[in-house]
C-alpha cells in the first residue's frame, strides 16, 4: 500500500519532487508510454497544465483522468459542463488513508490552485515566523471562525508550522492540501469510510464508470463544518380553484410523541 | 407523412430534421420573395403560412394515428420523435432534441435516500422541474418533500407544504418521496390501454402519445407518484430543457399522466438524475443494482435500510437509510 | 322478418309521436344535454382543471356517478330478468322497462367515464386489437369489454321480448329467452363485480382494499335499482295510461328491504372493524364518519346517508307504513339518496383522503362537473323515456302488428 503522504517529516516539504510518492511512479509510467500520451492529451490539458503549471505529475493524471471520463461520457459536450477541464486527481487504484480492502477506485477534484484562497500558504509564511500562541486573530485570517472541536483546535494542529503548504497527520506526516479527507478521516474514521464506498458525500459527474467524488472539504468548511439551516424552498404550488380545499397543516406534535402522551399518567 | 429532413443543402447547422419546416419555408419564400418583388402582392406570406398550416395538420393527423410505443415501427418512432420537435418548435420556439435512448444491458436502476442527511431543502424538487419540463402552472412535481416529527414515520402526519423560515428545523424530519419504479408496479396493472410499462432497466415508463387520461393508474399507486396535466402544461420557452427522451422529459399536452423516470434522458446517457445532483447533501445515491461494486449495492449490503410500505408488495427500487 | 321493418318503422313513430307534456318533457332534458354538452366543451377546451379533480382526488363525480349507474344498471337488469325468469311471468310486464333503466343506466356509466377521460381524442386506444387494451390485468379495461358487450346485449334482449309481444306472442320463460336471459344476468353480475373490484383492487388506497366491498357493491345495487324501478313505474303510473300492479311492486318492495337492511349491516361490519382498533388504514374511514384533523366536509352526507337509509329500513320492515303509498315512496326516495350518497361520493372520495403520502386534500364537485353529469343524467332519462315510450305502448297492446297495409 503506497500513501501519498509525505513519508516522513524530516523530508524538506517544498519541492515539487516531493509531492507524494505514486505521482512519481506514475510520471515513471508516463514515460514509459511517453509520446502516445502526450498525443491524446489534446488542448483540454494544455490548458489545465498551463493552470498548474509547475507540476508535470499532476499533468500525467491529468491526461489519465481525461482518458477515464471520455471512455464513460457520450456526449462530449456534457463531460465538459460537468467536469470543469483539468481539476481531476487520481487518487490511485485503492482508497488512500484507510486501506479498506474492496474500495472501488474514485477521483477528486484539485481545489488548491484556484479555490484554496491565497494558496500556497508559503507565500506569506515563508516570511512570517510561525506563533504558536492560541489567540484571537487580529491582522490576518480576521474572518475564519473555528468552530470545530468544542474549542479544543488550534490552527497548528492541521496545518504545522514546518510546513504550511501542507496538513499535518496525527502521527506527524505531511499531507497534501487535496487529500485534507484524509485528516478529516483521522477522526471522523466513519464518515471517511461511508464516503469511500459512496454512501456518504456526493458523487459527481457520471453514475458509471470511474467515481468521482466531492471532497469533504467541499461540502464542510473545515474550520466550522456544522452547516447552517437556510431557507427551504418553495412548498408545493396548488392550482387556483382548489386553494380552499388544501388547508394549512394541523399541528400534530402534540398527538405524535408517545414519549409525551403517556408521561402525565406516570406523574 | 412525408418526412422531408433528408432533404440537401437545408441543415446548415449540422442538427437534424426539426428544422426542416422552418428553413425550407424561408427558402421558398426567399424564391417567392424574388416573384413578389416582380409581381408585388403578399403572395410569399400567403403561400409560407398555408404551408406551415398543412404542417400543423400533417402533425395533428401523425399524432393522432401514432401508434403505441412498443408497436411503433423504427421509422414511426423517428418521425414521432420528429413532430415533438416540431411542435415544441411551434409553441416555444425552441430547438429540443428528442432521442430514444435504449435500456442499457445488465443494468437495472435503483435509488438510496439517506434521510438523516436530507434536510428538507427542496432542491432536488426544483432541480427536477427544470430538468423534466414539467408545467409550472398548474405546477406538477414529481418529488415531495415531507416534514415529520421526529420518532414516527407516520404519513398521517406528514406536513406537505412546510415553510419554515429555515430548515432543518429541530425535532422534524424529512422524507422525499418519488416515483419508486416498483419491479412490481400496481399502476402499470391499472392502465387499461398499456400506456404505462417497466422497461428492461427496471424503470416504469409512460408512452405520453398513447395515455388516455383514465387516471387509473394514479388511484392504484401507493406512493402518489404520477401527476396529471390539467391543463395544457405551461413553461417558460427560456426555461424549456432541450435534451430530452421520448418517454422521459419530452414536453408533454393536456390530459395525460406523467411521472418520474429517474431522468431516463440522462440515466440511459450514463448521467445522473436531475435530483441527486441537485442535492446538496449527498443524501441521494442512484447507481445500477447490477454491478456489485456499485455504490448503491453497498448501501443496501452494509446499511439498514427500508423500503416505504413495503408490506403492499410493490417491491420498489428505492430504499431509504440512515448513517 | 317482414314485420320487424314494421316493428322498427312503427317504434319511430311512437318515439316522434306524443301529447304535449311529453314533448315538454323530452324538450326539457334535451335542453339539459345539450347545456351539459356545453360544459364538456368548455372542459374539453381548458381541461380537466376546470372540475375540483386534483392530484390528491384524481377521480370525484364522474367516476362516483359512474359507479352508481354501472349498479343500478346491472342490478335492475337481474332483478327483472329472474323476477321474470324464476318467480312471476305476469311480471315480463314490467321486464322491458326494467332493461330500459338498465340500458340507460349503462349508457350512462359509459358516458361518465368517457367525460372523465383526460384524452377522449384517443379512445379509439381502448378499441380490442385496433387499440392496445390491458387484458386482462387492469380492471378499468375489464370494464370497457364487459360494458360494451352488454349494452349491446341488453338492448337486444329488450328489442327481442317488445318484438315478440308486437306480434302478439307471450314471451315464453323457457327456450331462446331463458338463455339470453341467463346470460344477460351472468353479464349484469360480471359488470357489479368487476366495477366493484375496480375499486377494490387498490393496494394503495386500504378504503377500498377489502372483500366485503364486493357485496356491499352488489347489495347496495339491488337496493338503489329495486327503489328507482318502484319509483319509475309508480311515475308511470301517475303520468302513462300503464298501470302498476300490486305483483310487480311486491317483489321489488321483497329485495328493497332485504338489500337495504343488509346493506346497513355490511356498512356496521365494515365500522366496527375500522374503529375497533383504528390503524393508518383506517385513517380515511376516520375522515368519512368523523373527519379528520378538523376536516369534516364529508361528514354531514355521510350520517345523512345512514339516517336515512335507517328511516328507510324502519318503513319498510313495518308493515303498516309500507303499505301506504306515500311511504313506500318516501321510502323510495331514501334509499336510492342513501345508496347514492353512500356508495358513489360516499365510497369513492374518502378513499382518496387522506392520500397515500398522508395529505389530506378535499374535494367538492366544480359547477362543471355538476353540469355535465345533469347533462349525461338528461341522456340517460331521454334514453329510458323513449324506450319506456315504446316499452308501455307495445306492452298495452296499442301497438301491435297487423296487416301491412294497415297502418
Amino acid at each position: 500500500m503506497e500513501y501519498p503522504i509525505l513519508p516522513n517529516k524530516s523530508q524538506d516539504p517544498r519541492p515539487p519532487g516531493a509531492q507524494c510518492t505514486s505521482s512519481r511512479r506514475r510520471a515513471v509510467m508516463l514515460m514509459a508510454f511517453g509520446a502516445v500520451a502526450l498525443l491524446a492529451i489534446g488542448t483540454a490539458l494544455y490548458r489545465a497544465q498551463a493552470a498548474e503549471g509547475e507540476s508535470p505529475a499532476s499533468a500525467g493524471e491529468k491526461a489519465q483522468a481525461w482518458d477515464q471520463i471520455e471512455t464513460v461520457g457520450e456526449e462530449d459536450e456534457w463531460v465538459e459542463t460537468v467536469y470543469d477541464d483539468g481539476k481531476w486527481i487520481i487518487i490511485g487504484e485503492r482508497g488512500i488513508g484507510i486501506p479498506w480492502y474492496d474500495v472501488e477506485p474514485y477521483q477528486i477534484p484539485i481545489r488548491k490552485w484556484e479555490d484554496i484562497p491565497m494558496y500556497p500558504c508559503s507565500d506569506c509564511h515563508d516570511k512570517w515566523p510561525v506563533n504558536h500562541e492560541q489567540r484571537p486573530m487580529v491582522e490576518e485570517h480576521t474572518d475564519l471562525v473555528v468552530d470545530h472541536g468544542d474549542g479544543h483546535f488550534w490552527c497548528t494542529g492541521c496545518h504545522d508550522g514546518r510546513g504550511l503548504d501542507f496538513l499535518v497527520s496525527k502521527d506527524g506526516r505531511f499531507i497534501d492540501m487535496d487529500l485534507s479527507y484524509i485528516q478529516c478521516g483521522e477522526c471522523h474514521f466513519e464518515e471517511l469510510k461511508d464516503w469511500e464506498y459512496g454512501s456518504h458525500g456526493l458523487r459527481i459527474g457520471l453514475w458509471r464508470g470511474t467515481r468521482v467524488l466531492r471532497n469533504c472539504v467541499e461540502c464542510h468548511n473545515a474550520h466550522s463544518p456544522a452547516i447552517a439551516p437556510i431557507e427551504p424552498n418553495a412548498p408545493p404550488k396548488i392550482r387556483g380553484n382548489l386553494v380552499r380545499f388544501s388547508k394549512p397543516a394541523v399541528e400534530h406534535s402534540e398527538h405524535s410523541k408517545v414519549w409525551e402522551r403517556v408521561a402525565p399518567k406516570n406523574n | 407523412m412525408p418526412v422531408q429532413n433528408d432533404a440537401p443543402g437545408l441543415d446548415q447547422s449540422g442538427k437534424t430534421h426539426n428544422h426542416w419546416t422552418r428553413r425550407s419555408l424561408l427558402k421558398k419564400g426567399g424564391l417567392w420573395g424574388l416573384f413578389s418583388l416582380l409581381f408585388g402582392g403578399a403572395s410569399a406570406v400567403a403561400a409560407t403560412a398555408v404551408t406551415e398550416d398543412s404542417g400543423i395538420l400533417s402533425d395533428a393527423i401523425g399524432a393522432f394515428f401514432q401508434n403505441h410505443y412498443n408497436r411503433m415501427t423504427k421509422d414511426e418512432v423517428q418521425e414521432a420523435l420528429a413532430r415533438i420537435e416540431r411542435r415544441a418548435k411551434r409553441t416555444y420556439d425552441v430547438d429540443i432534441e428528442v432521442s430514444n435512448d435504449p435500456p442499457q444491458p445488465g443494468v437495472v436502476y435503483g435509488y438510496a435516500l439517506n434521510i438523516s442527511k436530507c434536510k428538507g431543502y427542496r432542491k432536488c424538487v426544483d432541480g427536477c422541474i427544470e430538468e423534466n419540463n414539467q408545467g409550472r402552472d398548474p405546477q406538477i412535481a414529481y418529488i415531495r418533500v415531507l416534514e415529520l416529527d421526529a420518532g414516527s414515520l407516520e404519513l398521517n402526519r406528514s406536513d406537505h407544504y412546510y415553510d419554515s423560515e429555515t430548515v432543518p428545523q429541530p425535532g422534524k424530519i424529512y422524507l422525499p418521496i418519488q416515483c419508486m419504479q416498483c419491479d412490481n408496479p400496481p399502476c402499470v396493472k391499472a392502465c387499461p390501454v398499456d400506456a404505462t410499462w417497466k422497461e428492461p432497466d427496471g424503470i416504469v415508463v409512460t408512452d405520453y402519445d398513447w395515455c388516455i387520461g383514465s387516471r387509473a393508474c394514479m388511484t392504484a399507486c401507493p406512493y402518489s407518484a404520477r401527476q396529471f396535466n390539467w391543463t395544457e402544461p405551461k413553461i417558460p420557452a427560456g426555461e424549456l430543457n432541450p435534451h430530452t427522451h421520448l418517454l422521459g422529459n419530452r414536453p408533454r399536452e393536456k390530459g395525460v399522466v406523467e411521472k418520474c423516470t429517474y431522468c431516463i434522458q440522462r440515466a440511459r446517457k450514463n448521467r445522473q438524475p436531475a435530483c441527486v445532483e441537485a442535492c446538496p447533501t449527498g443524501a441521494r445515491i442512484f447507481g445500477n443494482l447490477l454491478d456489485p461494486k456499485s455504490e448503491i449495492r453497498y448501501i443496501l449490503e452494509n446499511k439498514n435500510v427500508f423500503r416505504l410500505k413495503e408490506d403492499l408488495g410493490c417491491e420498489p427500487k428505492f430504499w431509504y437509510y440512515t448513517d | 322478418m317482414k314485420s320487424f321493418g314494421s316493428f322498427c318503422r312503427d317504434c319511430l313513430k311512437l318515439v316522434f309521436r306524443g301529447g304535449r307534456s311529453y314533448w315538454i318533457w323530452n324538450g326539457g332534458l334535451l335542453f339539459m344535454a345539450i347545456a351539459g354538452l356545453g360544459g364538456y366543451t368548455h372542459q374539453l377546451i381548458e381541461g380537466l382543471a376546470v372540475t375540483h379533480m386534483s392530484d390528491q382526488v384524481n377521480w370525484g363525480l364522474y367516476i362516483s356517478n359512474f359507479i352508481f349507474m354501472g349498479g343500478v344498471s346491472a342490478a335492475s337488469l337481474v332483478l327483472v330478468v329472474a323476477a321474470f325468469l324464476y318467480r312471476q311471468p305476469e311480471a315480463a310486464q314490467s321486464v322491458t322497462l326494467g332493461l330500459g333503466i338498465a340500458i340507460a343506466a349503462a349508457v350512462m356509466c359509459g358516458l361518465f367515464i368517457t367525460v372523465d377521460l383526460g384524452r377522449p381524442d384517443r379512445l379509439w386506444h381502448i378499441v380490442p386489437f385496433l387499440g392496445e387494451l390491458s387484458f386482462p390485468y387492469s380492471m378499468l379495461a375489464w370494464d370497457a369489454v364487459v360494458l360494451n358487450t352488454y349494452i349491446p346485449f341488453t338492448l337486444g334482449l329488450a328489442i327481442y321480448i317488445l318484438f315478440l309481444k308486437y306480434n302478439n306472442r307471450e314471451p315464453a320463460t323457457r327456450g331462446a329467452l331463458f338463455v339470453l336471459g341467463n346470460a344477460a344476468i351472468l353479464f349484469a353480475i360480471s359488470m357489479l363485480t368487476v366495477e366493484a373490484f375496480l375499486l377494490s383492487g387498490h393496494v394503495a388506497r386500504p378504503l377500498w382494499n377489502t372483500a366485503v366491498l364486493v357485496p356491499r357493491f352488489v347489495v347496495a345495487a339491488f337496493a338503489a335499482s329495486s327503489a328507482i324501478i318502484i319509483l319509475v313505474l309508480r311515475l308511470l303510473d301517475r303520468f302513462t295510461e300503464r298501470k302498476e300492479k300490486s305483483a310487480e311492486i311486491g317483489i321489488l318492495v321483497g329485495v328493497l328491504k332485504v338489500a337495504v337492511l343488509i346493506n346497513l349491516f355490511l356498512i356496521a361490519v365494515e365500522f366496527f372493524t375500522h374503529f375497533y382498533h383504528p390503524t393508518d388504514h383506517s385513517a380515511s374511514a376516520i375522515y368519512l364518519y368523523f373527519g379528520l384533523d378538523g376536516r369534516t366536509m364529508l361528514v354531514p352526507w355521510t350520517w345523512t346517508s345512514l339516517a336515512f337509509g335507517v328511516i328507510a329500513v324502519i318503513i319498510l320492515f313495518n308493515p303498516r307504513l309500507r303499505g301506504r303509498r306515500a311511504w313506500l315512496n318516501l321510502a323510495c326516495v331514501l334509499t336510492v339518496m342513501e345508496i347514492w350518497i353512500e356508495k358513489s361520493m360516499g365510497l369513492l372520495i374518502p378513499g382518496f383522503i387522506p392520500t397515500p403520502l398522508g395529505e389530506i386534500f378535499e374535494y367538492l364537485p366544480s359547477p362543471i362537473e355538476i353540469l355535465v353529469s345533469l347533462g349525461v343524467l338528461a341522456i340517460g332519462m331521454l334514453i329510458f323515456t323513449l324506450i319506456a315510450k315504446i316499452a308501455i305502448h307495445i306492452e298495452l297492446g296499442h301497438t301491435r302488428y297487423s296487416a301491412p297495409d294497415s297502418n
